[in-house]
């Protein structure tokens, strides 16, 4: 039977605070039910709703995820490979949404500050070296 | 399987592991609070779709997961500041489905007359007893609606050193509810035995008479 805890469970897939944020987005790249989801996890359907309403690990420091996925093994008995993996994976998913809506120090900001850095300094390159070059037509003029 | 907590939580270190970034203590408080918060916002606040208290306690209980220094140990337990936080949460959905109501008056005015345009032109594909129904809908939500907030018009010097539990109380006391069952529920005392929660709501109620006196203020 479905406790209102289990809908709180489900509406919070959509925070990307919660576990259960990350735990939507594999299920949905695997296309997993919640059998098949608890499965892979190796836990009981009914732990999906504690899983769902945990927070979502750390990315950073290391040692702080590696923290938060034993927890999660200590508590829930998931396999802390595919814990991990699911963390991860919703890690990857947000870094490049956020780097889509050009939040700073995202890859693809960061990236686009390169190009633009790497095309101005080409850029005045090749000016110096046109007026270099028109220096020295002058010069031939001259002569 | 997980093993949940009991039915007595103990708020104090569930929430310490909550501020201690402990990844499964937002759950751990989730399963332990959620349904008898539900049931209490729907005991204090009943006639109400149930849809509105889970609402209610979702925000509450998500906002203490993600900002958890808004709880004090200090001033309460865990239960009472979050059923505060759940009714005021309660409070904010019902005004501003209050406003969303007001601004939609003018609209479903012009929908009565565009219906009745449309009558006249035999070209009917809405059913007006909708517009009629929703409209009941939102007048019986209105009626609903608790009475404006005595406490936001008292003096600060009355409130502002109050746990939000007592805040709670001098609410319902303003409001002249006389029920001991309704102030031991809200001061998280409702376990104790009839005579010592008689005893402990009579206390924090002289005690906010006598403020109230003080500031001048008739109840």
């Amino acid at each position: 039977m479905t406790r209102p805890v289990d809908l709180f469970a489900r509406r919070v897939e959509t925070d990307s605070w919660f576990l259960g944020f990350a735990l939507a987005l594999y299920a949905q790249s695997e296309d997993l039910n919640d059998e098949r989801l608890a499965s892979t996890l190796g836990c009981s359907v009914a732990d999906l709703t504690s899983l769902r309403l945990c927070r979502r690990p750390l990315s950073e420091p290391a040692e702080a995820f590696g923290r938060d996925i034993d927890t999660l093994v200590r508590a829930y008995g998931v396999r802390a490979d595919v814990i991990a993996a699911v963390a991860r994976r919703a890690d990857a998913v947000d870094s490049l949404r956020r780097s889509a809506e050009g939040v700073p120090g995202t890859p693809a900001t960061l990236m686009a500050a390169r190009d633009r850095e790497r095309n101005g300094r080409s850029l005045s390159d090749r000016e110096d070296r046109a007026r270099q070059a028109d220096e020295g037509n002058k010069g031939d003029d001259v002569q | 399987m997980h093993e949940r907590p009991s039915s007595e939580p103990d708020g104090y270190t569930l929430y310490q592991r909550l501020l201690d970034g402990e990844i499964n203590a937002s759950a751990d408080i989730a399963l332990a609070y959620y349904d008898s918060l539900c049931a209490w916002l729907a005991s204090v606040s009943s006639r109400l779709d149930a849809h509105y208290y889970l609402m209610a306690v979702d925000d509450a209980l998500i906002d203490l997961f993600q900002r958890p220094r808004t709880y004090d140990p200090t001033k309460g337990s865990l239960l009472v500041f979050l059923r505060v936080a759940a009714n005021n949460r309660l409070r904010n959905v019902l005004r501003s489905e209050r406003r969303h109501s007001d601004r939609r008056a003018p609209i479903d005015a012009v929908e009565h007359v565009a219906l009745a345009v449309k009558y006249g032109q035999g070209n009917i594909d809405d059913d007006p007893a909708e517009i009629v129904e929703r409209r009941e809908r939102e007048e019986a939500l209105l009626a609903q609606l608790p009475p404006q907030h005595p406490v936001s018009v008292i003096p600060n010097s009355i409130t502002d050193d109050l746990t939000p539990a007592e805040r709670e109380v001098l609410e319902l006391h303003l409001r002249k509810e006389r029920k001991t069952t309704v102030f031991a529920r809200v001061m998280g005392i409702a376990d104790l035995s009839p005579a010592e929660q008689k005893a402990q709501v009579k206390r924090l109620r002289d005690k906010l008479d006598k403020r109230l006196r003080r500031a001048g203020v008739n109840v």
